[in-house]
């Protein structure tokens, strides 16, 4: 999947999350458009043991 | 709305390794263990595989009730702080979970083979199928995964769902008040709210007694009957469970149950939809009509929906009679049950 189609997937998923009963919190989190990442675990792991960066896995 | 990289989340991001899973063919979900009824999963893991958080679960109320960008920004914090703690040796993660890959389920592997996309509700799917399988499966108590801590009284705030919003029944009676913070379960570090459901899916079964540490120190629920039950409907568990109960359909919300003159723990649920040959149809049922009682029953601790007590309660062969509301008449239908819609 592309950059622009995971943008829009994401846009759409937020504008159509709903609010909580008391609409009182920020709705879905939308990590588009901010950094690259990686999609291989492996490479994934091999590059927190050497920077010592904890790894963010997001499912989707 | 999205997350600059100056933003608050872009810069927390750039903390981490950013891992994207896409696709969930050949995922160690043995490692990756969360609710894949769920739209949305985070992980904070080292590079030894151990997980430090999750986040991203559901309740009956929806996939998103506890999603939003300050929880999610709070809990990147947390990650890197039991990150570093870890480096220092403070903190003992969890050692990584025994391996057990995706495609280990048919239903996955299938899809695999295929060559299409694999989701997270088939890893679901091939979750509930391999339940069902289990030596000591029991309809009455085996189905209920990732329970939700409000059975305990934990009315949890959705910005950071380790405090505690409102404090009632068991939480309450045992010394939790408002306001305090959850800062481990049965001993388990716990950092967001996939976190507490994570603990308390992996309870025994046996467990009558349960220890959260909040920051006031111990507090020792007494957990209730029934406190791991959730609406199986809204996940794949409650969908392949045989028998179809002849219908698909939604509960009534209790407002509409009070309109109505039902009791508010009524199983009433609203026909949705059927197919031409699905046995409700057959029997003459339409959709709009309003169940409202199987064989004489009305009610269940187990069941929130009519569908749910009939795929709890009866088997593929078996004969039921619902009665149900249609344009303020009571009417009855009585069907053979069969193991699929199909």
């Amino acid at each position: 999947m592309n950059l622009p189609i995971l943008a829009a997937t994401a846009l759409l998923a937020l504008l159509s999350a709903p609010l909580s009963a008391d609409n009182t919190h920020t709705p879905a989190p939308a990590f588009e458009p901010s950094h690259p990442w990686i999609t291989d675990l492996d490479l994934a792991l091999e590059q927190s043991r050497k920077t010592g960066k904890p790894i963010l896995a997001e499912f989707r | 709305m999205s997350t600059p990289k100056d933003g608050p989340l872009g810069k927390l991001q750039e903390k981490y390794i950013r891992l994207r899973i896409t696709n969930m063919a050949e995922v160690d979900i043995g490692v990756f263990e969360m609710d894949f009824n769920t739209t949305f999963g985070l992980f904070v893991l080292n590079h030894r595989k151990q997980v430090y958080l999750r986040y991203g679960a559901r309740n009956d109320a929806g996939a998103e009730t506890f999603l939003s960008i300050p929880s999610v920004a709070i809990a990147l914090q947390r990650g890197l702080i039991l990150h570093e703690r870890w480096k220092a040796g403070s903190f003992t993660p969890p050692p990584a979970g025994k391996s057990k890959m995706s495609q280990t389920f048919p239903n996955v592997l299938k899809t695999v083979r295929e060559n299409k996309c694999v989701h997270c509700h088939q890893v679901a799917e091939g979750q509930a199928v391999e339940i069902f399988a289990l030596a000591d499966f029991d309809k009455k108590t085996s189905p209920w995964i990732f329970p939700d801590p409000a059975k305990l009284g934990l009315k949890l705030k959705v910005d950071d769902p380790i405090v505690v919003e409102h404090s009632t029944g068991a939480a309450a009676k045992s010394g939790i008040k408002n306001g305090e913070e959850i800062l481990k379960v049965d001993g388990k570090t716990v950092s967001t709210f996939a976190d507490i459901q994570y603990v308390l899916h992996h309870l025994p079964r046996d467990r009558k007694e349960l220890t959260l540490t909040t920051n006031q120190g111990p507090r020792k629920i007494a957990l209730p009957s029934h406190w791991r039950v959730t609406d199986l409907n809204r996940r794949s568990i409650g969908h392949k469970m045989e028998p179809f109960p002849g219908f698909w359909g939604k509960p009534l919300t209790i407002g509409e149950k009070k309109k109505l003159g039902l009791p508010t723990e009524s199983f009433a649920t609203r026909a949705t939809k059927f197919w031409v040959s699905t046995p409700g149809k057959q029997a003459g049922m339409r959709e709009g009509d309003i169940v409202i009682a199987v064989d004489g029953a009305s009610s269940s601790p187990l069941a929130v929906n009519a569908q749910v007590y009939i795929r709890l309660n009866y088997e593929a062969g078996d004969e039921i009679t619902v009665k149900y509301l249609r344009e303020g008449k009571t009417r009855e239908a009585k069907y053979t049950l069969k193991a699929k819609p199909w």
